[in-house]
Protein backbone atom coordinates (compact mmCIF):
# COMPACT_ATOMS: atom_id res chain seq x y z
CA UNK A 1 0.00 0.00 0.00
CA UNK A 2 2.81 2.82 1.23
CA UNK A 3 4.56 1.26 -2.18
CA UNK A 4 2.25 2.27 -4.31
CA UNK A 5 1.49 5.53 -2.76
CA UNK A 6 4.65 6.78 -3.12
CA UNK A 7 4.43 5.53 -6.51
CA UNK A 8 1.96 7.21 -7.23
CA UNK A 9 3.29 10.42 -5.84
CA UNK A 10 6.02 9.87 -7.83
CA UNK A 11 4.12 9.46 -11.18
CA UNK A 12 1.97 12.74 -10.43
CA UNK A 13 5.24 14.53 -9.40
CA UNK A 14 6.72 13.51 -12.97
CA UNK A 15 3.30 14.71 -14.56
CA UNK A 16 3.85 17.97 -12.97
CA UNK A 17 7.00 18.48 -13.83
CA UNK A 18 6.45 17.66 -17.46
CA UNK A 19 3.67 19.75 -17.85
CA UNK A 20 5.70 22.61 -16.15
CA UNK A 21 7.96 21.76 -18.84
CA UNK A 22 6.29 21.95 -21.61
CA UNK A 23 5.00 25.28 -20.40
CA UNK A 24 7.80 26.84 -19.96
CA UNK A 25 9.18 26.00 -23.56
CA UNK A 26 5.81 27.05 -24.66
CA UNK A 27 6.14 30.33 -22.76
CA UNK A 28 10.23 30.82 -24.25
CA UNK A 29 8.58 29.95 -27.59
CA UNK A 30 6.23 32.80 -27.27
CA UNK A 31 8.73 35.44 -25.34
CA UNK A 32 11.16 34.86 -28.03
CA UNK A 33 8.58 35.11 -31.19
CA UNK A 34 7.02 38.26 -29.36
CA UNK A 35 10.45 40.24 -28.80
CA UNK A 36 10.91 43.37 -30.35
CA UNK A 37 14.09 42.48 -32.82
CA UNK A 38 13.74 45.85 -34.21
CA UNK A 39 17.08 47.19 -32.26
CA UNK A 40 19.45 44.20 -34.03
CA UNK A 41 20.09 44.37 -37.77
CA UNK A 42 17.91 41.97 -40.42
CA UNK A 43 20.55 40.01 -40.69
CA UNK A 44 20.82 39.13 -36.85
CA UNK A 45 17.20 39.04 -37.03
CA UNK A 46 17.15 36.76 -39.36
CA UNK A 47 19.97 34.52 -38.28
CA UNK A 48 18.39 34.11 -35.05
CA UNK A 49 15.05 32.79 -36.23
CA UNK A 50 17.08 30.28 -38.22
CA UNK A 51 19.18 28.95 -35.42
CA UNK A 52 15.79 29.14 -33.28
CA UNK A 53 13.94 27.16 -35.94
CA UNK A 54 16.70 24.82 -36.47
CA UNK A 55 17.18 23.94 -32.58
CA UNK A 56 13.24 22.26 -32.91
CA UNK A 57 12.52 18.59 -33.76
CA UNK A 58 12.02 17.96 -37.02
CA UNK A 59 8.84 16.14 -35.76
CA UNK A 60 4.90 16.54 -36.47
CA UNK A 61 5.96 19.87 -38.91
CA UNK A 62 7.28 21.72 -35.00
CA UNK A 63 9.83 23.70 -37.27
CA UNK A 64 6.56 25.75 -38.29
CA UNK A 65 5.78 27.04 -35.06
CA UNK A 66 9.42 28.95 -35.18
CA UNK A 67 8.75 31.45 -38.18
CA UNK A 68 11.74 32.69 -39.93
CA UNK A 69 12.03 36.90 -39.64
CA UNK A 70 13.80 37.29 -42.73
CA UNK A 71 12.83 40.12 -44.66
CA UNK A 72 14.36 40.26 -48.32
CA UNK A 73 16.71 43.11 -49.03
CA UNK A 74 15.83 45.58 -51.79
CA UNK A 75 19.31 47.14 -53.23
CA UNK A 76 19.16 49.87 -56.15
CA UNK A 77 22.64 49.75 -57.78
CA UNK A 78 23.00 53.22 -59.38
CA UNK A 79 26.07 55.37 -60.47
CA UNK A 80 27.80 57.54 -58.00
CA UNK A 81 26.39 60.83 -59.01
CA UNK A 82 26.96 63.42 -56.66
CA UNK A 83 23.15 65.17 -57.21
CA UNK A 84 20.82 64.00 -59.41
CA UNK A 85 20.36 60.79 -57.41
CA UNK A 86 17.95 58.12 -59.08
CA UNK A 87 15.97 55.58 -58.22
CA UNK A 88 15.48 51.89 -59.89
CA UNK A 89 11.70 51.63 -61.07
CA UNK A 90 11.16 48.66 -59.79
CA UNK A 91 11.61 50.12 -56.47
CA UNK A 92 9.79 53.44 -57.57
CA UNK A 93 7.76 53.62 -54.12
CA UNK A 94 9.12 51.28 -51.96
CA UNK A 95 10.14 52.24 -48.67
CA UNK A 96 13.25 50.36 -47.27
CA UNK A 97 15.61 50.66 -50.41
CA UNK A 98 19.25 49.94 -49.81
CA UNK A 99 21.24 52.25 -52.39
CA UNK A 100 24.47 51.17 -53.65
CA UNK A 101 26.56 53.84 -55.33
CA UNK A 102 28.93 52.21 -57.52
CA UNK A 103 31.78 53.55 -59.83
CA UNK A 104 33.19 50.23 -61.54
CA UNK A 105 32.22 47.26 -62.36
CA UNK A 106 34.16 45.42 -59.94
CA UNK A 107 32.15 46.79 -57.57
CA UNK A 108 28.73 45.69 -58.97
CA UNK A 109 30.48 42.07 -59.05
CA UNK A 110 31.74 42.56 -55.41
CA UNK A 111 28.66 44.12 -53.84
CA UNK A 112 26.50 40.25 -55.41
CA UNK A 113 29.54 38.32 -54.80
CA UNK A 114 28.81 39.65 -50.71
CA UNK A 115 25.19 39.23 -51.12
CA UNK A 116 25.45 35.15 -51.69
CA UNK A 117 28.24 34.77 -49.54
CA UNK A 118 26.01 37.30 -46.78
CA UNK A 119 22.55 35.63 -47.48
CA UNK A 120 24.52 31.91 -47.31
CA UNK A 121 25.80 32.42 -43.41
CA UNK A 122 22.46 34.01 -42.46
CA UNK A 123 20.69 30.75 -43.56
CA UNK A 124 22.84 28.75 -41.61
CA UNK A 125 25.69 28.07 -44.47
CA UNK A 126 23.39 24.68 -45.44
CA UNK A 127 24.13 22.89 -41.70
CA UNK A 128 21.09 23.71 -40.04
CA UNK A 129 17.54 21.99 -41.30
CA UNK A 130 15.15 24.08 -41.58
CA UNK A 131 12.28 22.71 -42.86
CA UNK A 132 10.64 19.38 -42.16
CA UNK A 133 7.67 17.52 -43.46
CA UNK A 134 5.71 15.13 -42.05
CA UNK A 135 4.18 13.28 -44.67
CA UNK A 136 6.97 13.87 -46.56
CA UNK A 137 9.65 12.14 -43.78
CA UNK A 138 7.01 9.27 -44.09
CA UNK A 139 7.23 8.83 -47.81
CA UNK A 140 3.30 9.89 -48.02
CA UNK A 141 3.01 13.03 -49.27
CA UNK A 142 4.62 15.83 -51.70
CA UNK A 143 8.31 17.14 -50.92
CA UNK A 144 8.50 21.17 -51.60
CA UNK A 145 11.10 22.81 -51.84
CA UNK A 146 11.34 25.88 -49.72
CA UNK A 147 12.96 29.58 -50.44
CA UNK A 148 13.76 32.78 -48.55
CA UNK A 149 15.13 35.65 -51.12
CA UNK A 150 17.45 37.22 -49.09
CA UNK A 151 18.00 40.37 -51.99
CA UNK A 152 16.77 41.57 -55.08
CA UNK A 153 19.16 43.61 -56.56
CA UNK A 154 17.53 46.40 -59.21
CA UNK A 155 19.76 48.61 -61.55
CA UNK A 156 19.41 52.12 -62.74
CA UNK A 157 21.20 51.50 -66.34
CA UNK A 158 20.89 55.24 -66.59
CA UNK A 159 23.69 56.62 -63.87
CA UNK A 160 25.53 53.11 -64.30
CA UNK A 161 26.28 54.06 -67.87
CA UNK A 162 27.41 57.55 -66.96
CA UNK A 163 29.47 56.16 -64.81
CA UNK A 164 31.25 53.63 -67.24
CA UNK A 165 29.84 50.61 -65.66
CA UNK A 166 28.58 48.23 -68.38
CA UNK A 167 26.37 45.52 -67.17
CA UNK A 168 26.74 43.05 -70.14
CA UNK A 169 30.44 43.38 -69.20
CA UNK A 170 29.72 41.70 -65.47
CA UNK A 171 31.84 38.92 -64.69
CA UNK A 172 30.71 37.65 -60.82
CA UNK A 173 32.08 34.21 -61.41
CA UNK A 174 35.59 35.78 -62.35
CA UNK A 175 35.35 38.26 -59.21
CA UNK A 176 34.45 35.42 -57.09
CA UNK A 177 37.31 33.45 -58.35
CA UNK A 178 40.12 35.86 -57.67
CA UNK A 179 39.04 37.79 -54.98
CA UNK A 180 39.08 36.95 -51.13
CA UNK A 181 36.24 37.50 -48.42
CA UNK A 182 37.26 40.53 -46.61
CA UNK A 183 38.93 39.39 -43.63
CA UNK A 184 39.39 35.83 -44.61
CA UNK A 185 42.13 34.21 -46.27
CA UNK A 186 40.17 32.38 -49.20
CA UNK A 187 38.26 33.88 -52.05
CA UNK A 188 34.51 33.93 -52.64
CA UNK A 189 34.54 30.98 -54.74
CA UNK A 190 36.79 28.99 -52.37
CA UNK A 191 34.58 29.54 -49.44
CA UNK A 192 31.22 28.47 -51.24
CA UNK A 193 32.58 25.66 -53.31
CA UNK A 194 35.12 24.46 -50.66
CA UNK A 195 34.79 21.78 -47.72
CA UNK A 196 31.37 23.27 -46.32
CA UNK A 197 28.12 21.75 -47.77
CA UNK A 198 27.62 25.17 -49.79
CA UNK A 199 26.07 24.27 -53.43
CA UNK A 200 26.44 27.91 -55.77
CA UNK A 201 24.24 28.27 -58.62
CA UNK A 202 24.18 31.74 -60.21
CA UNK A 203 22.63 30.05 -63.61
CA UNK A 204 23.16 29.81 -67.36
CA UNK A 205 25.65 28.82 -69.24
CA UNK A 206 29.32 28.61 -67.48
CA UNK A 207 29.50 24.93 -66.02
CA UNK A 208 32.80 24.66 -63.95
CA UNK A 209 33.55 21.08 -63.12
CA UNK A 210 34.96 21.15 -59.27
CA UNK A 211 35.72 17.76 -57.23
CA UNK A 212 33.75 17.00 -54.11
CA UNK A 213 34.98 15.10 -51.48
CA UNK A 214 34.00 11.47 -52.51
CA UNK A 215 36.19 12.60 -55.23
CA UNK A 216 33.44 12.30 -57.64
CA UNK A 217 32.38 15.62 -59.91
CA UNK A 218 30.16 18.40 -58.75
CA UNK A 219 28.90 21.31 -61.57
CA UNK A 220 28.83 24.39 -60.04
CA UNK A 221 26.96 26.57 -62.73
CA UNK A 222 28.11 30.29 -62.45
CA UNK A 223 27.24 32.89 -64.82
CA UNK A 224 25.38 35.99 -64.53
CA UNK A 225 23.80 35.81 -67.83
CA UNK A 226 20.70 37.22 -65.66
CA UNK A 227 21.64 41.17 -65.84
CA UNK A 228 23.87 40.70 -69.15
CA UNK A 229 21.51 42.74 -71.18
CA UNK A 230 21.45 43.05 -74.83
CA UNK A 231 21.87 46.49 -76.06
CA UNK A 232 19.53 48.79 -75.58
CA UNK A 233 17.03 46.54 -72.87
CA UNK A 234 16.74 46.88 -69.69
CA UNK A 235 18.33 45.29 -66.91
CA UNK A 236 16.85 42.29 -65.40
CA UNK A 237 16.27 42.53 -61.89
CA UNK A 238 18.33 40.11 -59.76
CA UNK A 239 17.17 37.64 -56.72
CA UNK A 240 19.46 35.91 -54.80
CA UNK A 241 17.73 33.20 -52.47
CA UNK A 242 18.24 30.48 -50.38
CA UNK A 243 16.86 26.92 -51.30
CA UNK A 244 16.84 24.07 -49.33
CA UNK A 245 14.90 20.94 -50.13
CA UNK A 246 15.43 17.21 -48.85
CA UNK A 247 13.67 13.81 -48.86
CA UNK A 248 14.38 10.62 -46.74
CA UNK A 249 15.72 7.50 -49.31
CA UNK A 250 13.19 4.74 -49.49
CA UNK A 251 14.57 2.93 -46.74
CA UNK A 252 14.50 6.04 -44.35
CA UNK A 253 10.94 6.83 -45.23
CA UNK A 254 10.06 2.93 -44.43
CA UNK A 255 12.44 3.20 -41.28
CA UNK A 256 10.69 6.61 -39.94
CA UNK A 257 7.39 4.65 -40.22
CA UNK A 258 8.75 1.58 -38.76
CA UNK A 259 10.31 3.57 -35.28
CA UNK A 260 7.32 5.68 -35.38
CA UNK A 261 4.93 2.34 -35.56
CA UNK A 262 7.24 1.40 -32.70
CA UNK A 263 7.23 3.73 -30.18
CA UNK A 264 3.52 4.37 -30.75
CA UNK A 265 3.09 1.06 -30.08
CA UNK A 266 5.10 0.50 -27.04
CA UNK A 267 3.26 3.12 -25.87
CA UNK A 268 -0.03 1.82 -26.54
CA UNK A 269 0.32 -1.39 -24.87
CA UNK A 270 2.45 -0.24 -21.68
CA UNK A 271 0.22 2.58 -21.22
CA UNK A 272 -2.71 0.10 -21.71
CA UNK A 273 -5.79 1.52 -21.55
CA UNK A 274 -9.01 1.76 -24.83
CA UNK A 275 -6.58 2.09 -27.42
CA UNK A 276 -4.53 -1.14 -26.36
CA UNK A 277 -7.83 -2.81 -26.32
CA UNK A 278 -8.63 -1.88 -29.68
CA UNK A 279 -4.55 -2.78 -30.84
CA UNK A 280 -4.89 -5.94 -29.59
CA UNK A 281 -8.15 -6.61 -31.31
CA UNK A 282 -6.66 -5.07 -34.46
CA UNK A 283 -3.78 -7.50 -33.98
CA UNK A 284 -5.81 -10.89 -33.16
CA UNK A 285 -7.66 -10.40 -36.13
CA UNK A 286 -4.60 -10.50 -38.10
CA UNK A 287 -3.90 -14.28 -36.42
CA UNK A 288 -6.71 -15.64 -38.08
CA UNK A 289 -6.45 -17.40 -41.78
CA UNK A 290 -8.13 -14.60 -43.54
CA UNK A 291 -7.33 -11.64 -41.28
CA UNK A 292 -3.83 -12.55 -41.68
CA UNK A 293 -4.06 -12.46 -45.53
CA UNK A 294 -6.53 -9.21 -45.33
CA UNK A 295 -3.57 -7.80 -42.94
CA UNK A 296 -0.40 -8.74 -45.22
CA UNK A 297 -2.46 -7.37 -48.65
CA UNK A 298 -3.56 -3.98 -46.66
CA UNK A 299 0.40 -3.91 -45.79
CA UNK A 300 1.84 -4.56 -49.11
CA UNK A 301 -0.56 -2.25 -50.61
CA UNK A 302 0.28 0.74 -48.37
CA UNK A 303 4.26 -0.21 -48.44
CA UNK A 304 4.41 -0.25 -52.13
CA UNK A 305 2.83 3.06 -52.12
CA UNK A 306 4.73 4.99 -49.34
CA UNK A 307 8.23 3.26 -51.62
CA UNK A 308 7.07 4.60 -55.19
CA UNK A 309 6.22 8.15 -53.21
CA UNK A 310 9.37 7.87 -52.01
CA UNK A 311 10.79 7.48 -54.97
CA UNK A 312 8.83 10.02 -56.65
CA UNK A 313 9.89 12.60 -54.22
CA UNK A 314 13.63 11.78 -54.62
CA UNK A 315 12.99 12.71 -58.47
CA UNK A 316 11.39 15.69 -57.96
CA UNK A 317 14.19 16.75 -55.45
CA UNK A 318 16.49 15.92 -58.01
CA UNK A 319 15.33 17.87 -60.18
CA UNK A 320 15.66 20.97 -58.18
CA UNK A 321 19.24 20.05 -56.97
CA UNK A 322 20.42 18.01 -60.32
CA UNK A 323 22.35 21.30 -61.07
CA UNK A 324 24.37 21.29 -58.11
CA UNK A 325 24.64 17.57 -57.43
CA UNK A 326 25.33 14.78 -59.11
CA UNK A 327 23.72 10.78 -58.18
CA UNK A 328 22.59 9.87 -54.81
CA UNK A 329 23.24 13.36 -53.30
CA UNK A 330 21.12 15.12 -55.64
CA UNK A 331 18.25 12.82 -54.91
CA UNK A 332 18.83 13.23 -51.04
CA UNK A 333 18.26 17.17 -51.48
CA UNK A 334 19.95 20.39 -51.91
CA UNK A 335 20.81 23.73 -49.51
CA UNK A 336 21.92 26.29 -52.60
CA UNK A 337 22.19 29.69 -52.76
CA UNK A 338 20.88 30.69 -56.11
CA UNK A 339 20.92 33.51 -58.26
CA UNK A 340 17.51 33.96 -60.46
CA UNK A 341 16.27 36.39 -63.08
CA UNK A 342 13.19 37.86 -60.57
CA UNK A 343 10.55 36.64 -62.52
CA UNK A 344 8.04 34.37 -61.22
CA UNK A 345 8.68 31.77 -63.83
CA UNK A 346 12.34 31.34 -62.62
CA UNK A 347 11.59 31.63 -58.74
CA UNK A 348 9.01 29.14 -59.73
CA UNK A 349 11.58 26.69 -60.94
CA UNK A 350 13.01 26.24 -57.38
CA UNK A 351 10.92 27.13 -54.76
CA UNK A 352 7.08 26.04 -54.33
CA UNK A 353 6.92 27.88 -50.82
CA UNK A 354 8.64 31.89 -50.12
CA UNK A 355 9.15 31.42 -46.45
CA UNK A 356 10.76 35.25 -46.31
CA UNK A 357 9.03 38.25 -45.87
CA UNK A 358 8.73 40.71 -48.84
CA UNK B 1 -13.40 -18.73 6.16
CA UNK B 2 -10.08 -16.52 7.40
CA UNK B 3 -8.21 -16.92 4.07
CA UNK B 4 -11.70 -16.36 2.32
CA UNK B 5 -12.01 -12.71 3.90
CA UNK B 6 -7.64 -12.10 3.34
CA UNK B 7 -8.32 -12.97 -0.83
CA UNK B 8 -11.52 -11.08 -0.76
CA UNK B 9 -9.33 -8.06 0.74
CA UNK B 10 -6.87 -8.81 -1.94
CA UNK B 11 -9.67 -8.05 -4.58
CA UNK B 12 -10.83 -5.25 -3.22
CA UNK B 13 -7.26 -3.82 -2.88
CA UNK B 14 -7.27 -4.84 -6.60
CA UNK B 15 -10.59 -2.84 -7.54
CA UNK B 16 -8.81 0.53 -5.58
CA UNK B 17 -5.78 -0.07 -7.38
CA UNK B 18 -7.67 -0.02 -11.19
CA UNK B 19 -10.06 2.72 -10.19
CA UNK B 20 -6.64 4.84 -8.97
CA UNK B 21 -5.12 4.17 -12.47
CA UNK B 22 -8.13 5.11 -14.21
CA UNK B 23 -8.16 8.41 -12.47
CA UNK B 24 -4.53 9.08 -13.42
CA UNK B 25 -5.40 7.70 -16.52
CA UNK B 26 -7.49 10.24 -17.43
CA UNK B 27 -5.47 13.07 -15.43
CA UNK B 28 -2.84 12.08 -18.23
CA UNK B 29 -5.19 12.41 -21.01
CA UNK B 30 -6.35 15.87 -19.88
CA UNK B 31 -2.82 16.89 -19.68
CA UNK B 32 -1.65 15.56 -22.27
CA UNK B 33 -4.46 17.61 -24.94
CA UNK B 34 -3.81 20.36 -22.85
CA UNK B 35 -0.46 20.33 -23.34
CA UNK B 36 -1.08 19.22 -27.33
CA UNK B 37 -4.08 22.32 -27.50
CA UNK B 38 -1.22 24.92 -26.35
CA UNK B 39 1.61 23.81 -28.53
CA UNK B 40 -0.93 24.05 -31.11
CA UNK B 41 -2.19 27.72 -30.17
CA UNK B 42 1.67 28.39 -30.20
CA UNK B 43 2.06 26.92 -33.63
CA UNK B 44 -1.41 29.18 -34.78
CA UNK B 45 0.14 32.20 -33.59
CA UNK B 46 3.31 32.19 -35.09
CA UNK B 47 2.58 30.65 -38.23
CA UNK B 48 -0.53 33.31 -38.74
CA UNK B 49 1.69 36.11 -37.74
CA UNK B 50 4.51 35.42 -40.22
CA UNK B 51 1.86 35.19 -42.99
CA UNK B 52 -0.36 38.10 -41.81
CA UNK B 53 3.78 39.87 -42.49
CA UNK B 54 3.94 38.46 -45.53
CA UNK B 55 0.41 39.56 -46.32
CA UNK B 56 0.93 43.27 -45.54
CA UNK B 57 4.18 43.70 -47.14
CA UNK B 58 2.85 41.95 -50.01
CA UNK B 59 0.16 44.62 -50.19
CA UNK B 60 2.26 47.48 -49.53
CA UNK B 61 3.86 46.50 -52.93
CA UNK B 62 0.65 46.47 -54.45
CA UNK B 63 -0.22 49.44 -53.51
CA UNK B 64 2.65 51.18 -54.15
CA UNK B 65 2.81 50.13 -57.58
CA UNK B 66 -1.10 50.52 -58.12
CA UNK B 67 -0.50 54.36 -57.07
CA UNK B 68 2.51 54.43 -59.13
CA UNK B 69 0.75 53.70 -62.14
CA UNK B 70 -0.02 56.24 -65.15
CA UNK B 71 -3.98 56.58 -65.79
CA UNK B 72 -4.03 53.71 -68.37
CA UNK B 73 -1.29 51.67 -67.95
CA UNK B 74 -1.16 47.67 -67.79
CA UNK B 75 2.01 46.21 -65.25
CA UNK B 76 2.98 42.84 -64.22
CA UNK B 77 3.48 42.74 -60.69
CA UNK B 78 5.11 39.12 -58.71
CA UNK B 79 3.45 37.90 -55.48
CA UNK B 80 5.68 35.48 -53.58
CA UNK B 81 3.53 35.19 -50.19
CA UNK B 82 1.11 34.36 -48.35
CA UNK B 83 1.00 30.98 -49.83
CA UNK B 84 -2.73 29.78 -49.95
CA UNK B 85 -4.29 33.56 -49.08
CA UNK B 86 -6.76 35.35 -51.13
CA UNK B 87 -6.94 38.68 -52.19
CA UNK B 88 -10.57 40.74 -51.74
CA UNK B 89 -12.16 43.22 -52.70
CA UNK B 90 -14.80 44.72 -50.58
CA UNK B 91 -16.74 47.16 -52.17
CA UNK B 92 -18.44 50.18 -50.35
CA UNK B 93 -21.81 49.22 -50.30
CA UNK B 94 -21.32 45.89 -48.86
CA UNK B 95 -20.74 45.19 -45.11
CA UNK B 96 -16.51 45.02 -44.89
CA UNK B 97 -13.57 44.48 -42.54
CA UNK B 98 -13.30 47.25 -39.81
CA UNK B 99 -10.02 47.70 -41.09
CA UNK B 100 -11.70 49.28 -44.73
CA UNK B 101 -13.04 51.57 -42.32
CA UNK B 102 -16.05 51.71 -44.41
CA UNK B 103 -14.42 52.28 -47.51
CA UNK B 104 -13.58 50.26 -50.49
CA UNK B 105 -11.00 48.37 -49.83
CA UNK B 106 -8.66 45.77 -51.40
CA UNK B 107 -7.61 42.82 -48.77
CA UNK B 108 -4.95 40.00 -48.39
CA UNK B 109 -6.87 37.26 -45.98
CA UNK B 110 -6.67 33.76 -45.45
CA UNK B 111 -9.61 33.15 -46.31
CA UNK B 112 -12.90 35.42 -48.03
CA UNK B 113 -15.09 36.38 -45.09
CA UNK B 114 -15.49 39.31 -43.13
CA UNK B 115 -14.34 37.81 -40.16
CA UNK B 116 -10.94 36.45 -42.07
CA UNK B 117 -10.21 39.67 -43.78
CA UNK B 118 -10.76 41.60 -40.30
CA UNK B 119 -7.37 39.39 -38.99
CA UNK B 120 -5.74 39.74 -42.78
CA UNK B 121 -3.77 42.59 -44.14
CA UNK B 122 -6.27 45.85 -45.81
CA UNK B 123 -5.85 48.76 -47.40
CA UNK B 124 -8.53 51.50 -49.20
CA UNK B 125 -7.59 53.38 -52.67
CA UNK B 126 -9.78 56.16 -52.32
CA UNK B 127 -12.71 56.33 -55.60
CA UNK B 128 -10.35 53.09 -57.57
CA UNK B 129 -12.69 50.72 -58.39
CA UNK B 130 -11.50 47.26 -58.70
CA UNK B 131 -12.29 44.12 -60.64
CA UNK B 132 -10.67 40.49 -59.78
CA UNK B 133 -13.40 38.43 -61.35
CA UNK B 134 -16.49 36.94 -60.91
CA UNK B 135 -16.30 35.97 -57.59
CA UNK B 136 -14.24 39.24 -56.07
CA UNK B 137 -10.67 37.03 -55.23
CA UNK B 138 -7.63 36.11 -56.74
CA UNK B 139 -6.30 33.08 -54.87
CA UNK B 140 -2.91 33.13 -53.71
CA UNK B 141 -2.68 28.73 -53.63
CA UNK B 142 -0.21 28.67 -56.33
CA UNK B 143 2.11 31.55 -55.30
CA UNK B 144 4.48 32.86 -56.15
CA UNK B 145 2.57 34.15 -58.74
CA UNK B 146 2.15 37.15 -61.17
CA UNK B 147 -0.20 39.21 -61.63
CA UNK B 148 -1.38 41.41 -64.25
CA UNK B 149 -2.80 44.80 -63.52
CA UNK B 150 -4.77 46.77 -65.90
CA UNK B 151 -5.38 50.41 -65.12
CA UNK B 152 -8.30 52.64 -67.28
CA UNK B 153 -8.44 55.64 -65.18
CA UNK B 154 -9.94 54.57 -61.91
CA UNK B 155 -11.16 51.55 -62.77
CA UNK B 156 -8.24 48.31 -62.16
CA UNK B 157 -8.68 44.95 -63.38
CA UNK B 158 -6.11 42.33 -61.34
CA UNK B 159 -5.86 38.91 -63.44
CA UNK B 160 -4.07 35.76 -62.62
CA UNK B 161 -1.24 34.91 -65.21
CA UNK B 162 -1.45 31.31 -66.34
Amino acid sequence: MEKNKKKAEMSSTMLVSVILLVISFGILILVISKLNFNTQSEYETCHLSVVERGSLLDVFNLKEAAPLSCRTKKICVRGDELIDKEKCGEFENVKSVDYANVKSNDQVEKLISEEMVTCWRMMGEGRISLYSDVSADYGIGDVSSNCVICSRIAFNEKTLEKKGVGLKDINVLNYMITHKIPGQNMSYYSYLSGDSPVKISVKDNLIIPIKNETGGIENINVDLKNIRTEEGSEADEVAILYMQISTPTKMGALKNVGWTALGVGTATFVGGGPLAWIAKKALSVCKTGYGALACAGIATIAISYQQINAELNRGVVAGYCGDVAVGENARNGCSVVRTVKYDVQDIKKYCSVIESIP
Amino acid sequence: MQDRNIKMNKRGEGVNLLGEDVVKMIISIIGIAILVFLVYLIYQSATQNRRLEQAEMTLEGLTSTINSMEEIEVKNYAIESPKDWNIVYFQLDESSPNKCFGKDCLCICEGNSIEECNKGACSSFGNIIFYLGDDRKISLEDAPLEITINKNKNKITINKNE
